[in-house]
């Protein structure tokens, strides 16, 4: 069974008094279904405002879905500890004036975990020894501590109430390249040990790459395509995945000017496809008709109404678009 | 089609021979704290040739940013330059009074910022704002050809707008059109310009940095974390760690073959390297207190490091057409 399943999943958010004095609706998630099975991990890729963010705060239900349902281990009514959240910003997900020792027992209080003193300060230990720091940093207070050691110890918050999935929105996005790297090394060692499932928010394709068995290409509040993560970035299928994939910068390679013009806005997604408007590969009937996710020969998923003429080596389409 | 510039030229001299635009010796700026005096930048020199651009690349703390900064004359308070000599194009920059180094900002050296929406007014219109900085932009014509030259000509009609109507992107570019288009600067300092940016938004404005240095000539001073994003806009990379240029070499240079063990490190610390799911090489220890350090700054966590590296800082020296700050440098590490 899925650690996760969702099914058309949609937020809208009710935008009151604009300028010109209406109410407009943002359409931040639109009708997303996806699954994570047990012990697996999901990156959900994509610009910002394409609306990862607001599935992650739906999945911890930080926000509440317009439509669509949630379903963990199949079933929709479940505790809150099941999914915890890894939050971009340490310095902002924990509290200033508390210690670590504080941030960490605190989730144990609040569940009722582990009561009494001697066996919440055993746990509180375990956790920091999972997340690689030592005793030291117990007493310490978050400005006295680095960003990478303060993410390691908003992963241990979050496994404080032993969940079975994590949501990591953005989880290295603040941290430098070397401190990255320790972290990446230390989600895939606790998967491992701990049989977690993630569901991996981020705009860093490498690590998405990295870290992921399957990927999930959002645009604008839908899904542009689904599948798995080794198939979906050596050969990408949908349009949009691939000016992603060639806009990001690496050494060896010309910067790559795939895409004109900029993410439409949500407010008023673009009718027919929503990539319409930047596509290389766009005609008329883009503009009108909306693609569903239709699964292609190899299995993966791609919402793109000429999906069939679209050849799954990069070079063709590729040459296509890198023309200035 | 890399550009001409990019593949010549050692490190330290510049490409073509002639005397450098931009040339920087033995800088040091230091910062009061309440912890005492903090040492950031020290001892760093590097030449700029016309038309050329720099990277600089260092993880958050390595004082990449207040080089830029000092190369503007506009540090902080608490910050001082305590030591070098910064020539730009014969004028020594250090010893110019602040109303001639007025003069030179913004007309000769141009600066795009991090942030372009808190580098604008919020309360003014773009429109207004352009043209505060920039002469006869009541020609329409002008404006067009501004406004066209960086790709957005699409918001000409919406420059009676406020700086929150726009994108970021579009906000970056605005800036660009100003510092590199409107005043035509011999050197323009980039700050993590494209960092706030996404990605197909980012691969734009970096284009439209090559094509106008193509265009224009300018040399340009970029600053970043990114090692991809340096890669595809610098002739030659400097590499900074705890306030020391480590290493400076071409580009291409320094990725196939780097020189310093921090500059071999940070490489390796890339995902793209691995295969799915393989652990990343890190590296061990903490970059914390390492400003002060009598010896190599990178000592403590490197592992190539003898006794010497502990006790004197190395001087720079030239391996190939590369300068590398280690006493190990040129061994077959």
């Amino acid at each position: 069974m899925s650690a996760i399943s969702v099914e058309h999943l949609s937020k809208h958010y009710l935008i009151r008094s604009g300028r010109r004095g209406q109410d407009r609706l943002v359409h931040a998630v639109d009708g997303v279904s996806f699954e994570v099975p047990e012990g697996r991990t999901l990156a959900i890729i994509g610009e910002s405002g394409c609306g990862k963010s607001t599935v992650a705060r739906m999945l911890v239900r930080l926000a509440e879905p317009t439509a669509g349902r949630i379903l963990v281990h199949g079933r929709e009514e479940t505790d809150r500890r099941t999914i915890q959240l890894v939050s971009q910003n340490p310095w902002s997900a924990l509290n200033r004036r508390k210690t670590i020792r504080h941030a960490l027992e605190q989730p144990l209080v609040v569940h009722g975990l582990h009561p009494g003193a001697a066996a919440r300060a055993a746990r509180v230990r375990e956790l920091l020894e999972l997340v690689g720091l030592t005793e030291d940093y117990l007493d310490r207070r978050p400005g006295g501590v680095s960003g990478g050691e303060l993410q390691r110890v908003t992963v241990a918050r979050a496994l404080a109430v032993e969940p079975r999935v994590l949501v990591l929105d953005e989880p290295t996005a603040s941290l430098d390249v070397s401190v990255k790297a320790l972290l990446v090394n230390l989600l895939m060692d606790l998967q491992r040990r701990l049989g977690l499932s993630y569901v991996l928010i981020t705009h860093e394709l490498e690590i998405a790459r990295h870290l992921a068995d399957e990927v999930a290409v959002m645009y604008l509040g839908r899904f542009a395509e689904t599948g798995d993560a080794e198939q979906v970035f050596s050969a990408p299928g949908h349009p949009y995945t691939r000016a992603l994939l060639a806009a990001v910068p690496g050494p060896g390679r010309e910067p790559a000017a795939p895409l004109q013009g900029e993410v439409p806005s949500a407010v008023a997604p673009p009718p027919g496809c929503r990539f319409h408007t930047r596509c290389p590969l766009a005609i008329d009937i883009c503009a009108q008709t909306e693609p569903e996710l239709r699964p292609g020969p190899d299995g993966r998923r791609v919402a793109c109404l000429r999906q069939d003429e679209l050849v799954l080596s990069p070079d063709p389409v590729d040459k296509e678009t890198e023309t200035r | 089609m890399a550009p001409a510039t990019r593949a010549g030229g050692t490190a330290a001299t510049s490409p073509s021979g002639d005397p450098p635009l931009l040339s920087v010796r033995d800088l040091a700026v230091t910062f009061r704290t309440r912890n005492g005096e903090v040492p950031a930048v020290r001892e760093v020199s590097f030449d700029l040739a016309r038309g050329e651009i720099l990277g600089l690349v260092g993880e958050s703390g390595s004082g990449k940013s207040t080089v830029l900064t000092a190369l503007t004359r506009m540090l902080p308070r608490n910050a001082q330059v305590t030591a070098g000599h910064i020539g730009f194009d014969g004028t020594d920059l250090l010893g110019l009074r602040e109303a001639g180094m007025r003069r030179l900002r913004g007309d000769r050296i141009g600066l795009i910022p991090q942030r372009p929406m808190t580098s604008l007014s919020p309360a003014t219109p773009v429109g207004r704002q352009l043209r505060w900085h920039l002469d006869g932009l009541d020609d329409a014509g002008r404006l067009r050809e501004l406004l066209g030259g960086v790709g957005l000509g699409a918001v000409l009609d919406r420059l009676d707008g406020y700086p929150f109507e726009f994108s970021g992107g579009q906000l970056q570019r605005l800036l660009i059109a100003v510092a590199a288009l409107g005043k035509q600067p011999d050197l323009l300092l980039a700050d993590e310009p494209t960092t706030t940016l996404d990605a197909t938004v980012q691969a734009q404005v970096l284009r439209l940095l090559l094509e106008l240095r193509d265009r224009v000539g300018l040399a340009m001073v970029f600053v970043t974390h990114d090692l991809g994003v340096i890669s595809q806009i610098s002739d030659r990379i400097g590499v900074m760690y705890a306030g020391r240029l480590v290493e400076i070499a071409p580009t291409r240079e320094l990725f196939d073959a780097p020189r310093h063990p921090y500059t071999q490190a940070l490489l390796e610390a890339i995902p793209g390297r691995y295969r799915r799911g393989e652990p990343l090489r890190t590296i061990p220890g903490t970059v914390t207190g390492a400003n002060r350090l009598a010896g190599c700054p990178f000592a403590p966590r490197c592992a190539a490091a003898i006794d010497l590296c502990h006790e004197e800082n190395p001087v720079t020296r030239e391996v190939g057409t590369s300068l590398v700050g280690c006493h190990r440098a040129g061994e077959d590490l």
